[in-house]
């Protein structure tokens, strides 16, 4: 190219991305990188301490906590890593964050980060933009990652597959759709002297609406799949006395003693894995915490910021002897029914005539009553649409299989929610597409001129 | 001043032609311009008009960098419409509606006046080559013209074959003879030949057309400018008119199909999807049983009127049946019939970016030639080859153009990074930059570009820069300028705003989506800024303002694109070692051989992976870091 125009580049216009850079759900540790101008910024929202994180020198690594701060919680204890450009692995400022593996802890960051003002990296991305600043060794590495990623994927994807239809042919649909809405703006704005198209714009309203609310059912099911990978982190809650420990070791099943609990990654309580109707749950129990601390008054607010943020489910359990009310503000403030069941213990010392409490799982720890409704309710909680049948009923259906591909499409879902559909039409259409071509990294399809093939087949155009 | 020996030769005086002289003759450098009949020089072969969707952005490009185009329609200009005034500043499009005559006329003037242009009556039937080069010319009464690149814009006129009904005869447009010699002369030279196809309607005798039946369509009032830095005089303006096809055409058509050259099997060049025949429109669409139909005055002092949406190859008694059962044409009489005409062109993938050919050095192709259709889509090619033809010469830098700069750089990349498989078109939906590639501001985008190259000069490039400096005066004052909510509710009252209760700044203001400038600056009178500097800039001011989160996420695209547009790939590169690309992939690449990273990232069938290989395979070719 000629002349010094062009080599005055502008810079810096880059956006920031971000991905989980080991195959998720293996491996005791994962790798979260954030890479872009904005990549320590991105960083240091996520720092729960930022003059902590500030303080960090360049190539350096620091333990630190993270949290999501805009939920208000603790994500992880972390290695962050920072790296300034050029001297980074894609040549871009670049935040390497390592925390525990599987799928929720690099999901929260990775999410944390998007709510930052990160973007879901697309595929190959980190190793275009590695290759671009000439890290050409780093880039080779990581284009051989992406091809091991794009197998783990095709793995995964395969195996949920099996399980339900094809979340490709699903979300092409879908992509299909957005692209034959954006035809007709097309249509609209490259033909003005043709007859304009009627309807045009509740078939927009109604075709996003439609296409918001598959992405949503799939996000839907995407927290239960990553949920069911990893297992359900549930957490025991209520006052004192009220019979935890002993519900607890009803659970997990009575040859299991909490003395024998291994202290997981919540560290202060005790965690102990069960099965219920194939879905992995992980119990806590906050016996531990309370022996340690010895202050009654505070544990509500100890669990609140500890435990039950990061729950996937909470059971609160209240003594069917005693009031209600004043435990179930301070253990649940906030909380969202969707992740909570209630539960009512003691119920072998209530009298006839008195009931357990509305919305209550009657149940006696002691006696073993009531508990296989518990675990009924609780399956229902991770499964809501069907209850688990004996065939796996539901996960019929295209299913999403990896944090890409649910970032990708929770992204998609922030494009479509912020059309303006009263905008003119090349703004819609530049939604569209966009939101099409997130949708696109997921199928692994390539826009082409998809959209003028469209408008030939459909309208008659040309005088 | 007499042209002394031509240092190019280009070939044929269309809308390629002109503009590729002209951009080559700006840079001084002495061309000929050998054409079939100079009285017919940049004639429209269809349609009188310029302009349109993207198509009209392109014109302002070209006028940008200084091209004639423009100035042309402007001289010729007897209807204007703004396109899309419904829509964003992005997609709105001027189009014009020229006097036939008048469009010669002025082009030719300018040509013909330019002291490094020379133009010659010659039809060229041969190229001289030798050592893979092309040397000069040879027209058809063999006279020989040396030169050191040849530009070929020949048009339809190549191997051109006109087919109505069953009846067919060479041609390079009605009434101008085909181009047959150098047909073959080009084919034998290994250029790859694809056969394409177009028609056009009939036209008729105004005078015969009962206009009280039909609808007219008067232009915009306003007056408009294609040109940045011309002002041409306004000619009277005339009104097109609307009428519709009866069941009656519908069914001669369809009774008819076999007498058709499309339908009869005659055609065997592949035509424009986006202007289809009367016949493909009845069989394509059966479920539209009416098609409209517009009068389009040729001229003011001309009769003739085209007839736009009734393009056929029927035979001329079927032509007139099918005329005169269309409302308020009854008696109306036909002066030319239309026609479909084949042609041979030539695959664009066989082109570099510059259009100068990769298998004949120092020939260039412009225009239709290449499978495009349209003036202005040829204009373009035309400046891009003429321009790059002079460098050559001159030992200058090519000079290639961007998809994120221009519609220009959109249908280069286009046709030559993907070649074409039906008459190329630009439309606006193939610039994924088009918020950005406006006909507002294609004089800021190229203007500076086209003074530096040296097609513009000092006043016109004075004109952009107070236009730039206004622009960031406006956007300055309009951040800078704060309001009392006491001063501001009354209005935003008016246009149902939300009332004020701080003082906001104006920029503020305008990002609300009731209130616009037009109606912000009114209210609170225009302060600093004139009524007609307002006019120039308010609706780009308006666009930044209001849609800047559309066009950040655009420049950060456009950012990423031209980055992958530096890497360039050796034009060596065997993509079919390379086995760690899907075998698709490798059959894409081998076939279309991008030049760079960001023309193999368009490529249909490359997935990222293949895309990741291939970065790591250009590494391993000794890539260096990219400049800057
Ligand atoms: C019947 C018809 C219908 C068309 N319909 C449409 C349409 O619907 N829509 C649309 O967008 N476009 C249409 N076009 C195309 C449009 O006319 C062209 O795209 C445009 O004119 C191309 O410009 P150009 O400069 O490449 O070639 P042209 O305008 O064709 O100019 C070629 C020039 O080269 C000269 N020439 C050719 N061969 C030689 C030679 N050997 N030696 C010297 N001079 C030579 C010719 O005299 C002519 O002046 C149509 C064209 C025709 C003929
Ligand atoms: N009667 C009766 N007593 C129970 C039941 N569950 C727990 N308890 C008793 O309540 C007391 C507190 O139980 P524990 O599990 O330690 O409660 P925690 O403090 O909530 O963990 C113990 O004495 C238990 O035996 C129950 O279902 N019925």
């Amino acid at each position: 190219m000629a002349e010094s125009r062009y080599s005055t580049r502008q810079s810096g216009r880059e956006d920031t991305i971000v991905a989980v850079s080991t195959a998720p759900g293996v491996g005791a540790v994962a790798v979260v990188r954030v890479s872009g101008p904005l990549a320590w910024e991105v960083g240091e929202k996520l720092a729960a301490d930022p003059a902590k994180y500030r303080a960090i020198e360049p190539r350096r690594s620091a333990l630190m906590t993270l949290a999501d701060r805009a939920r208000g919680h603790e994500i992880d204890r972390a290695l962050v890593v920072k790296y300034q450009a050029p001297a980074s692995f894609t040549g871009e400022d670049v935040v390497e964050v390592q925390c525990h593996g599987g799928l929720a802890v690099p999901a929260a960051v990775a999410g944390a980060a998007i709510a930052a003002g990160a973007r879901q990296a697309a595929a190959g991305e980190f190793t275009l933009r590695a290759f671009l600043n000439g890290k050409l060794d780093l880039a080779q590495a990581e284009a051989v990652d992406d091809l091991v990623h794009a197998r783990g994927e095709l793995d995964r994807r395969l195996a949920l597959q099996g399980l339900g239809g094809s979340l490709g042919g699903l979300v092409g649909s879908l992509r299909s759709l957005l692209l034959d809405l954006k035809a007709e703006l097309e249509y609209g704005i490259d033909f003005p002297e043709e007859e304009p198209l009627t309807g045009l714009s509740a078939r927009l309203e109604s075709g996003l609406c439609r296409v918001a609310e598959t992405v949503e059912g799939l996000l839907a099911g995407a927290r239960r799949n990553l949920l069911i990978a990893r297992g359900v982190l549930t957490v025991i809650a209520g006052e004192p006395n009220v019979g935890k420990s002993t519900l607890f070791n009803r659970l997990v099943g009575e040859e299991r003693s909490i003395v024998t609990g291994t202290p997981g990654t919540t560290r202060d309580a005790v965690e102990m894995e069960a099965m219920i109707d194939g879905v992995l749950f992980r119990l806590v129990d906050t016996a531990g915490l309370r022996e340690e601390t010895g202050e009654v008054e505070r544990i509500g607010v100890e669990y609140s910021r500890r435990y039950l943020v990061r729950a996937d489910l909470v059971v609160f359990v209240h003594d069917v002897t005693g009031p209600v009310d004043r435990a179930e503000k301070s253990f649940l403030a906030g909380r969202d029914t969707g992740s909570l069941l209630r539960v009512s213990n003691k119920i072998d010392l209530l009298q006839k005539e008195r009931k357990s409490p509305e919305g209550f799982i009657p149940v006696s720890a002691v006696e073993g009553t009531g508990l296989d409704e518990l675990r009924r309710a609780m399956v229902e909680k991770v499964l809501p649409s069907a209850p688990a049948g004996p065939d796996g009923d539901s996960f019929r259906g295209p299913q999403v299989a990896s944090l890409r591909q649910k970032n990708l499409l929770e992204d998609a879902l922030a494009i479509l929610r912020r059309v303006d559909p009263g905008a003119s039409a090349e703004y819609i259409a530049a939604d569209l597409q966009e939101a099409a071509e997130r949708l696109s990294e997921i199928t692994g399809a390539i826009t082409d001129e998809q959209v003028l093939e469209r408008i030939f087949s459909r309208f008659c155009v040309g005088k | 001043m007499p042209v002394k020996d031509p240092e190019i030769v280009v070939i044929g005086a269309g809308h390629a032609g002109c503009e590729a002289a002209w951009a080559a003759a700006n840079l001084g450098v002495p061309v000929l311009l050998a054409t079939s009949d100079p009285a017919n020089m940049a004639q429209m072969s269809c349609n009188p008009s310029v302009g349109g969707v993207a198509k009209g952005q392109l014109v302002r490009e070209i006028d940008a960098l200084g091209g004639v185009m423009a100035r042309a329609t402007d001289a010729a200009s007897i209807q204007f419409r703004m396109l899309n005034t419904g829509k964003g500043p992005a997609v709105r499009a001027p189009r014009s509606q020229s006097d036939r005559k008048l469009y010669v006329q002025a082009m030719r003037g300018l040509i013909e006046s330019h002291p490094h242009i020379r133009v010659i009556r010659a039809m060229v039937s041969a190229l001289e080559v030798s050592g893979g080069r092309v040397r000069g010319v040879v027209t058809s009464s063999g006279q020989r013209y040396c030169a050191r690149a040849v530009v070929l814009t020949a048009g339809t006129f190549l191997n051109g074959l006109i087919r109505i009904g069953d009846r067919s005869f060479p041609a390079g447009r009605a009434g101008d003879p085909a181009s047959e010699d150098l047909a073959v002369n080009l084919k034998a030279l290994g250029l790859p030949a694809m056969r394409f196809k177009t028609g056009t309607p009939p036209r008729l005798d105004g005078r015969t057309v009962d206009y009280a039946r039909l609808v007219e369509q008067p232009g915009d009032d306003t007056e408009y400018f294609f040109s940045f830095f011309h002002r041409a005089e306004r000619l009277p303006q005339v009104s097109c008119w609307q009428t519709r096809t009866s069941a009656e055409t519908r069914r001669l058509v369809l009774d008819n199909l076999k007498l058709s050259s499309l339908y009869g099997g005659y055609v065997e060049g592949r035509g424009p999807r986006y202007c289809p025949s009367i016949e493909d429109k009845f069989v394509r669409f059966p479920e539209r049983e009416i098609q409209h139909l517009f009068l389009e005055p040729e001229g003011i002092d001309t009769r003739e009127v085209y007839l736009n949406g009734l393009s056929n190859s029927m035979p001329h008694e079927v032509q007139e049946r099918m005329v005169h059962s269309v409302e308020g044409l009854e008696q109306a009489e036909i002066v030319r019939h239309g026609y479909a005409i084949e042609y041979d062109c030539y695959d664009p993938r066989a082109l570099k970016p510059t259009l100068e050919s990769s298998i004949l050095s120092g020939l260039y192709l412009a225009g239709q030639v290449n499978g495009t259709s349209g003036y202005e889509e040829a204009a373009g090619q035309g400046l891009v080859a003429g321009l790059n033809a002079a460098r050559a010469l001159q030992d200058r830098q090519e000079v290639t153009f961007s998809r994120t700069e221009s519609y220009l750089g959109v249908m280069l990349d286009d046709i030559v990074g993907r070649g074409v498989d039906e008459p190329y078109r630009l439309f606006s939906s193939r610039a994924e930059f088009r918020l950005h590639l406006r006909q507002d501001n294609a004089d800021l985008r190229l203007a500076p570009l086209a003074y530096e190259l040296g097609l513009i000069g000092p006043e016109q490039i004075a004109v952009v820069e107070a236009k730039k400096a206004l622009l960031a005066r406006c956007r300055d004052f309009l951040s800078r300028t704060r309001v009392s909510p006491e001063r501001i509710n009354p209005y935003l009252e008016s246009v149902g705003s939300a009332s004020a209760d701080s003082w906001l700044s104006l920029e503020k203001l305008l990002r609300r989506p009731e209130v616009s400038l037009a109606s912000l600056f009114g209210f609170l009178g225009p302060w600093e800024f004139t009524a007609e500097e307002l006019e120039k800039i308010l609706p780009q001011v308006e666009l930044e303002v209001k849609y800047a989160g559309y066009l950040d996420r655009e420049l950060a695209r456009m950012d990423q694109l031209r980055r992958m547009e530096e890497v360039k790939i050796p034009p060596d590169l065997d993509f079919s070692a390379i086995s760690t690309i899907s075998h698709e992939g490798r059959e894409r690449l081998a076939r279309c051989r991008p030049s760079t990273l960001g023309q193999a990232s368009r490529l249909p069938g490359l997935t990222p992976g293949d895309l990741s290989v291939l970065m790591v395979e250009l590494g391993k070719h000794g890539r260096k870091r990219p400049a800057g």
